[in-house]
């Protein structure tokens, strides 16, 4: 507080302005004393003048007595009066204090002077020649009987006595004056420093409000100036923590509602300054979690075509698409799309980018494409075989009917063909298309295995193949529909049939397991074969349709590519999952897992 | 400091990312056609060298330009050497990873050999040590460039590996000398890279601290 230049020149404001006043009372009133009595004193001697005037001037022109001026000396003593009787040229006739002989002309006396032009009071302060000490002198006319100027009386007092009795006076003032100053300054003291206090609690508080602490509040007294001031400055506050606090929400608002976004999120000004940058867009574009924001885009991520869009879509005011083809061989394939940004005069203030991941997207694309290829080459085969002995059959009438029976047998196997495939097709749609089930029965898993190994026993003999099933002791009830299920096992077998070279093994084996974690036991069949195996790369790919991993072969084979795809279907479609390991060229074993039933 | 200057600046910022961001992705490019044998990818890298080049000129015409119309002191001036610097260093970059996309071209159309089990490594290491030296560039980060000059040991050490590897086959079976000798070439343009992205590295520390760290070690 001592420091404060405010303070002090408040302070020493105040104080000195008290000062002065009291300065300027004191002297004004010392001065009016002054000359109150001095007026006092110039009209005693004028009354004294008078009196003698009246009493003694006839006498003193002709030639006062010495009785007569011993009587006016003792008069004169007594009343502490020097009186000069002086006749019109200004000679001295008598006085008090002096041998009149040795006076000189007083008609240039000042006193006198004026007393002759007629000036009333006729007086003048001034040191004595003769007495060497300040006296004041009052001089008046005498006029004879015909109006003419005779003379002048003359009293004159010394002033220090009249200086001596304001000393008293002076002094009082004085003290009075010293007094009033140390109370002001004393009280000037507190009132400064309140005033100063408050001015530094709200600078204070000022301060801390604008680097951050909103809740701050002042606490000034309730009355007056200060105190609306305060409250002013508390709501003013109190507003401001308010905007703020709503700001901050809408900030926090949208920033969730980015991040919360399945697709990525960019927002640059025109400086081409990163404004924002969800967490997905960070992932697609390989960020991290570095600082971005207020880099420049390209500061940000190297890959080119993000600045391209986003600049391109700026400058032509439209949205832009493009695509992020990262790497040719790993990276996801990202969609961007870019549109400008522009403020209510329709400014271009921005640009903002959404990234979307349609690697799945394309992958299933391609996956229909290849699928509705496929179909449409699988049906095209047997068909362009049919027909063309169909036309063959048409076009020799001459054709022997051994000929024609051999024909007509590889047509039909050509329908055949064309018939499983189609049944297939139509059941995997139905499996796809998740229908709701009727005829959901209960079934012993051990049942649907056993009859499938009766039905593929004599495949297996042909190829001399060892086919046999391990199977539980107790039921393995599941839920589903017996023909599906049946396809199931039949799929597995034929492919692990199919796969296995001449003495080779398929083992089935079927078992309950408690998988940990699940709430509930699963059937577990597994098919295992010899056979040829599969690479890793395809193993991730045997359960689409129409995969096929040497497709020449598969054809060759009989298949219709789709087998796998129903055993997926069916197994999801009741709950389960499959799976598969192999070894390529030891075999493999595929397992399927599906819920039992109580 | 007027306003061109600053957008001078700037634009060599963003120019030389971008030929950094297309070196990047002709290594990456060239190294996954080398490890999975893919002869478009190589192609496309082999392609693609010209562009590059034509930038790099650019570039240095840029730099050029801006020494002489701006004459920049210190701190700027650091910069602009270190982009010619850098632009350089990248231009070499860009020639080993042509040379890597043509062995992975020559390897691609004859009978695959197994490939050297330290090459996933190398591969992995030297991309990073590309990615990281360029995010450097960006941000400055004195610390990061120092790891890359630490990673380049680790290069080294696989191309060693890579050397009796195929030192070894060639031995055992003289057939696959031609081809070991491809994959050797491409394994030494790698070895390359990752000194040239050391060097972008000390480059980084000489704009960010001043100082000249190159040749402190001598190589073993």
């Amino acid at each position: 507080m001592l420091r404060s230049s405010f303070f002090w020149r408040l302070y020493a404001g105040s104080v000195g302005l008290i000062l002065v006043a009291l300065l300027v009372c004191v002297v004004l009133s010392t001065r009016w004393l002054e000359a109150s009595a001095v007026r006092e004193l110039e009209a005693e001697l004028t009354d004294t003048a008078r009196v003698l005037r009246e009493l003694y001037f006839p006498e003193a022109s002709a030639g006062f007595d010495v009785v007569r001026q011993e009587e006016l000396r003792a008069l004169g003593e007594e009343i502490s009066t020097r009186i000069t009787l002086l006749d019109a040229h200004g000679k001295v006739l008598v006085d008090t204090a002096e041998d009149p002989q040795a006076m000189d002309d007083h008609s240039q006396r000042p006193e006198v002077r004026a007393a002759r032009e007629g000036r009333i009071p006729a007086s003048s302060v001034r040191l004595s020649d003769t007495l060497a000490r300040e006296m004041f002198y009052v001089a008046l006319p005498v006029l004879d009987g015909a109006g003419e100027l005779a003379g002048f009386v003359r009293t004159a007092r010394e002033t220090s006595p009249m200086g001596a009795r304001l000393e008293p006076l002076r002094r009082a003032a004085a003290v009075a004056a010293i007094l009033a100053a140390l109370l002001a300054l004393a009280m000037g003291l507190p009132f400064a420093r309140r005033v100063t206090r408050a001015l530094r609690e709200m600078t204070s508080v000022a301060e801390s409000i604008a680097s951050g602490g909103y809740h701050e509040r002042l606490h000034f007294p309730a009355h007056g100036e200060l105190g609306r001031l305060g409250r002013a400055f508390d709501t003013m506050a109190a507003e401001l923590e308010l905007r703020v606090e709503s700001v901050t929400t809408d900030r926090n608002r949208v920033h969730a509602i980015l991040a919360g976004m399945v697709e990525g999120v960019v927002a640059v000004d025109r400086e081409e300054l990163v404004v924002h940058m969800n967490g997905v867009a960070r992932r697609l574009l390989r960020v991290g979690a570095r600082e971005v924001e207020g880099l420049k885009i390209w500061e940000a991520t190297r890959l080119p075509e993000v600045r391209e869009i986003l600049v391109r879509s700026m400058e032509e005011r439209r949205p832009v698409q493009g695509e992020l083809s990262d790497s040719a061989s790993e990276g996801p394939i990202i969609e961007l799309r870019a549109g400008p940004l522009t403020d209510h005069r329709q400014q271009v203030v921005g640009a903002v980018l959404v990234l979307n991941d349609v690697t799945e997207l394309r992958r299933l694309e391609g996956m229909r494409r290849d699928f509705v290829a496929n179909v449409s080459h699988e049906l095209k085969t047997p068909l362009t075989a049919i027909r063309g002995m169909i036309e063959t059959i048409l076009d020799d009438p001459e054709m022997t009917a051994e000929t024609r029976q051999r024909f007509l047998t590889r047509v039909e196997e050509q329908a055949q063909r064309l018939s499983v495939l189609v049944t297939d097709l139509l059941t995997l749609s139905r499996l796809e298309s998740h229908a709701p089930r009727a005829e959901r029965e209960r079934l012993d898993l051990r049942e649907v295995v056993a009859g499938t190994l009766a039905r593929f026993k004599p495949l297996a003999l042909s190829k001399s193949i060892e086919l046999a099933a391990q199977q539980p002791e107790s039921e393995q009830w599941v839920s589903g529909d017996e023909e599906e299920l049946r396809q199931l096992v039949d799929n597995l077998v034929d492919n692990a049939l199919k796969y296995t070279p001449e003495g080779g093994r398929v083992q089935l084996r079927l078992r309950s397991i408690a998988p940990e974690g699940a709430d509930r036991a699963f059937a577990r069949l597994e098919v295992a074969d010899t056979g040829i195996g599969i690479a890793p790369r395809d193993r991730d790919r045997v359960f689409e349709r129409f995969y096929r991993v040497d497709k020449a072969r598969s054809r060759e084979l009989g298949g219709t590519g789709l087998g796998l795809a129903i055993v997926k279907h069916v197994a999801l479609d009741m709950g389960g999952r499959v799976s598969l390991e192999s070894i390529p060229g030891a075999g493999t074993t595929f397992r399927v897992d599906l819920p039992l039933q109580a | 400091m007027t306003q061109h200057f600053l957008r001078d600046l700037e634009h060599l910022k963003r120019e030389i990312l971008t030929v950094g961001a297309m070196v990047e992705r002709a290594i990456e490019h060239a190294t996954t056609a080398l490890l999975e044998r893919r002869a478009d990818l190589a192609q496309r890298v082999i392609a693609g060298e010209r562009e590059v080049d034509e930038m790099e000129v650019q570039v240095e015409e840029e730099c050029l330009k801006v020494l002489a119309l701006h004459q920049p002191v210190a701190g700027d001036l650091r910069f602009v050497i270190t982009v010619i610097k850098v632009n350089a260093d990248l231009e070499r970059m860009g020639d080993h990873a042509t040379h890597i996309a043509e062995r992975a071209l020559a390897l691609s159309q004859v009978p695959e050999i197994p490939m050297p089990p330290g090459l996933d490594l190398m591969v992995r290491t030297v991309r990073q040590m590309v990615r990281s030296s360029l995010d450097a560039l960006v941000t400055f980060d004195t610390a990061a460039a120092a790891r890359v000059c630490a990673e380049d040991d680790v290069v080294d050490g696989c191309l060693r590996e890579m050397f009796d590897y195929l030192e070894q086959a060639m031995r055992r079976d003289p057939e696959v000398t031609g081809r070991a000798l491809h994959n050797l070439s491409a394994c030494r343009n790698l070895e390359r890279i990752a000194d040239l992205a050391t060097n972008i590295a000390e480059d980084l520390i000489f704009l960010a601290r001043g100082e000249i760290v190159r040749h402190r070690r001598m190589r073993a």
